[in-house]
């Protein structure tokens, strides 16, 4: 039997809106059957990117994403806050609804959905493993953090890996949970989150780590990555949703 | 006035609400957090089962059991006991246990 083939695709943009728009716009494709399954490689500038049910005002320092020039946008997806800059990337897969993959349990999709990347981080060496609920952790440290969909008939996740960030930003435009820590935080953040570059123990550039996510994501999933860019549907789709939707304050600190 | 109070679920995710209680009653209630919850564009239907429902852990209960059913919630990560805890946590006063 031929191996399945599914779109990889690089695209990114400087403003994080539109990266997020571009994010909702395939899977919606995807489930309409009008492109196949997809994984998405892609990085942000410098932004906080908070889940679905959160408060920015809860979750994010403003004061500092001022000074720093992080900007907050929300993206359609649950699960917690993240810093991005172009030291962390992105991978987001949509499958179609139905296919094999998936899982009866919703908890087990988080499992399934990362083994790709947990196996790209072993190519490099690195012992990765899968932390229930939605991490991948090194040595007990959280080196990615995922999060998923099922909509538009489509299922959905991505995860955000952290290469080489600026920790220390991550420490200051992030809030800490609870008050009485907040003094602490830094340290914390330091404690429970690892970098790919620091694990390593050296520099390594974002397209080693994406090459071999991507041979990660074909040997876990049975499947053969086909290079590929947005179709025109795609592109006017993410952006009725930036200029609807992603851009809007509304959706980004309504909440 | 508003009640807040966060509450870290058992397996690490955190509810965090805020909640303004009259005669007894949720009068005004908003939640927030890192959890999963599908469908997703439910949930302030979810929010709204809670408005004037009497602020005692068997009343509540019941509104989230009820709206879990009704909107075919579900939720990964947290279960309706803990939205039921990170409620009655805080009308208790407890900002963050």
């Amino acid at each position: 039997m031929p191996e399945e083939a599914w779109r990889a695709l690089d695209v990114e943009y400087d403003d994080p809106y539109m990266n997020l728009a571009v994010e909702e716009a395939i899977p919606r494709k995807v489930g309409e059957g009008k492109v196949p399954n997809t994984v998405r490689f892609w990085r942000n500038l410098n932004a906080v990117v908070i889940g679905y049910f959160q408060s920015a005002k809860l979750e994010v320092n403003f004061e500092a994403c001022k000074n720093l020039g992080t900007i907050i946008a929300r993206r359609f997806t649950g699960g917690g806050a993240v810093y991005q800059d172009r030291g962390n990337l992105n991978y987001a897969i949509s499958i179609r609804k139905g296919h094999q993959l998936i899982p009866e349990d919703l908890s087990e999709t988080f499992k399934i959905l990362s083994s790709g990347a947990v196996e790209g981080l072993r190519m490099l060496g690195l012992n990765a493993k899968f932390k229930p609920l939605n991490d991948i952790q090194i040595s007990g440290r959280k080196v990615s953090g995922a999060a998923g969909s099922m909509r538009w008939g489509t299922v959905f996740h991505h995860g955000s890996i952290l290469i080489s960030s600026n920790l220390s930003i991550l420490s200051k435009v992030l809030t800490a949970p609870n008050r009485r820590l907040k003094d602490k935080h830094v340290r914390s953040v330091r404690k429970t989150v690892t970098t790919i570059s620091e694990e390593l123990g050296r520099d390594i550039s974002v397209d080693q780590v994406k090459e071999k996510l991507r041979k990660g994501i074909e040997k876990a999933y049975k499947i053969k990555l086909v290079d590929d860019i947005l179709t025109r549907e795609e592109e006017i789709l993410a952006e009725e949703l930036f200029q609807s939707k992603y851009s809007r304050e509304v959706w980004n600190l309504g909440r | 006035m508003a009640l807040k109070g966060d509450y870290k679920v058992p397996g690490g995710k955190m509810i965090r609400v805020t909640i303004e209680e009259k005669d007894s009653k949720i009068q005004k209630i908003a939640i927030t957090g890192d959890f999963f919850f599908y469908p997703e564009e439910a949930f302030p239907q979810f929010e709204q089962a809670l408005i004037a429902v009497n602020a005692d852990e068997e009343a509540i209960r019941e509104a989230v059991n009820l709206a879990y059913k009704k909107l075919r919630i579900v939720s990964v990560g947290v279960e309706p006991r803990d939205f039921v805890a990170a409620i009655m946590q805080t009308l208790r006063g407890e900002p963050d246990a």
